[in-house]
């Protein structure tokens, strides 16, 4: 996606089929299959992701120091590959969820990289066991 | 490649209609216990007149997807693969089930324990999971009680229970040479067979000095892996099912010393099968109905040597077990069972066209 492309989107879905997301009491596990870099965003900004996915206006009118947090957040989420930009045709998504300043963190982990592009348990060498992965 | 699975791969199956069955980690010949439950639902579903496809990537799946090929169901395999099928057989399907083989969560949860594994390895499979059940239209488990744990979730009409393994033939209970060799089947590949195996030979040997008894290990055991066994350990490797089969018939017993680990295990509806007495921790017993009493379970390792003198001995009780044993794999996962369970799967499945 070009750069006008990205400052003109306000509006984005999940990138099915490689991301998969699910929130977890008050954390969302944002998992892109891809890459195996496994996200987490907590309390404030899993209701951000929720409410971002779900095509609420990114590009509602905000203050400066909110629309700062909120354009680093969701270029984090386009950088990622976790969101792409919703189909025109989609009907309007939800509103956007509120939020405290400095609570829209995204972590992300790559220590599962290898992992969990497998079943840990079932895909791993034959001869080798655990933990030597299926050479390709 | 099989026979079986070259003819399904490059089968004559028509544009629409049909089952698609979707399984990145399928062996062939299978070597696991999800691959034979794949290869036991094929073949089943062939039986029963219908026409399968076995697309072994989600690449090929959407490919033919994006062909235009329509099936009246789609069974994906393992999380990822689901996850990545999802979109398109949606698009492309009458239903979409999601074939769960284990709780992969729990699993990785237990073996998390012994600090084997990076601790968000967990969380992120339970959300690959709850997507799986909560976007397939109903998900398989072949034990109640993962079928309860997945129902507290997403209830009771997405999820049900399924046999999963097959049985043709089964051996009457005959009492056994308690001098012969005990059995361990499962290789060093399997994450729990390992630490089953260790737990073993550091707790239980050490109390029966006095009596040692032979164990032979069945699957692929790596030779820098070995350690965790001793001098009573006989490493046979991987063996064919005709070999597989006589150790088992001529075993006093097979032990199921799992620590960890989720689901219906392979290897004891194979030990059933053969009337092989059962030396198992509660944990190898998942999935089999508390209703037939069919092994001697401890989960201590002080337990195990009265367990196992009094199996390697024989009687009328363990065959009693035994008997109890057949009769369980019969009702449940005999062919005329197995055939049932599928019928009732596919019953009313029908491709009517795109989702709204």
């Amino acid at each position: 996606m070009s750069e006008s492309e990205k400052i003109q989107t306000c509006r984005w879905e999940l990138a099915t089929p490689d991301v998969v997301s699910d929130v977890l009491d008050d954390e969302a596990v944002i998992i892109n299959l891809d890459t195996g870099v496994y996200f987490q965003a907590v309390g404030d900004a899993s209701r951000i992701w929720v409410s971002v996915i779900n095509g609420a206006d990114t590009g509602i009118a905000l203050d400066e120091g909110p629309r700062q947090e909120l354009d680093q957040f969701v270029s984090l989420l386009v950088g990622h590959g976790l969101v792409r930009p919703r189909s025109e045709g989609d009907s309007p998504g939800t509103v956007l969820s509120e939020w405290a300043v400095g609570s829209l963190i995204l972590d992300s982990h790559d220590d599962l990289q290898d992992l969990l592009a497998l079943d840990p348990v079932h895909d791993v060498e034959s001869t080798a066991g655990w933990p030597q992965q299926p050479s390709k | 490649m099989s026979e079986l699975v070259r003819s399904l791969t490059t089968g004559f199956a028509p544009e629409v209609g049909g089952i698609v069955v979707v399984d990145e980690c399928l062996t062939d010949p299978p070597l696991d216990g999800g691959s034979r439950s794949i290869f036991d639902l094929v073949r089943t579903c062939e039986e029963l007149g219908n026409a399968v496809d076995v697309q072994r990537t989600a690449a090929e799946f959407t490919s033919a997807v994006e062909d235009g090929r329509r099936w009246d169901v789609a069974i994906l395999s393992r999380p990822e693969t689901t996850l990545r099928c999802l979109d398109a057989a949606r698009r492309s399907c009458g239903r979409v089930i999601y074939f769960g083989h284990d709780l992969h969560h729990r699993r990785l949860a237990a073996e998390a324990a012994y600090g084997n594994l990076p601790p968000g390895l967990v969380r992120a499979h339970l959300a690959l999971e709850r997507q799986c059940w909560q976007r397939c239209d109903l998900s398989l488990y072949p034990s109640s009680e993962e079928v309860e744990a997945v129902s507290a979730q997403v209830g009771s009409d997405l999820v049900a229970w399924f046999p999963y393994f097959r049985v043709d033939q089964v051996d009457p209970p005959l009492r056994r040479d308690p001098a012969a060799p005990l059995v361990f089947l499962g290789g060093a590949g399997h994450l729990p067979n390992v630490t089953a195996l260790s737990w073993f030979v550091d707790e239980v040997l050490p109390l029966m000095r006095d009596r040692p008894p032979r164990l032979q290990v069945i699957g692929n055991w790596p030779v820098e892996r070995r350690h965790v066994g001793g001098p009573q350990v006989e490493w046979l490797g991987p063996l064919s099912s005709e070999d597989l089969h006589a150790c088992l018939t001529a075993a006093p017993a097979m032990i199921v010393p799992l620590r960890t680990g989720a689901g219906l295990k392979s290897k004891v509806i194979d030990a059933l099968a053969s009337s092989t007495p059962l030396v198992t921790t509660s944990i190898g017993l998942q999935g089999i109905s508390a209703d037939f009493p069919v092994g001697w379970v401890g989960d201590k390792a002080n337990t195990w040597p009265s367990l196992l003198d009094g199996v390697r001995r024989g009687g009328d009780a363990v065959l009693g077990r035994s008997r109890n044993g057949v009769e369980y794999v019969l009702a449940t996962h005999g062919a005329d069972a197995f055939a049932s369970a599928v019928s009732g799967l596919l019953e009313g499945n029908r491709y009517c066209g795109p989702d709204e």
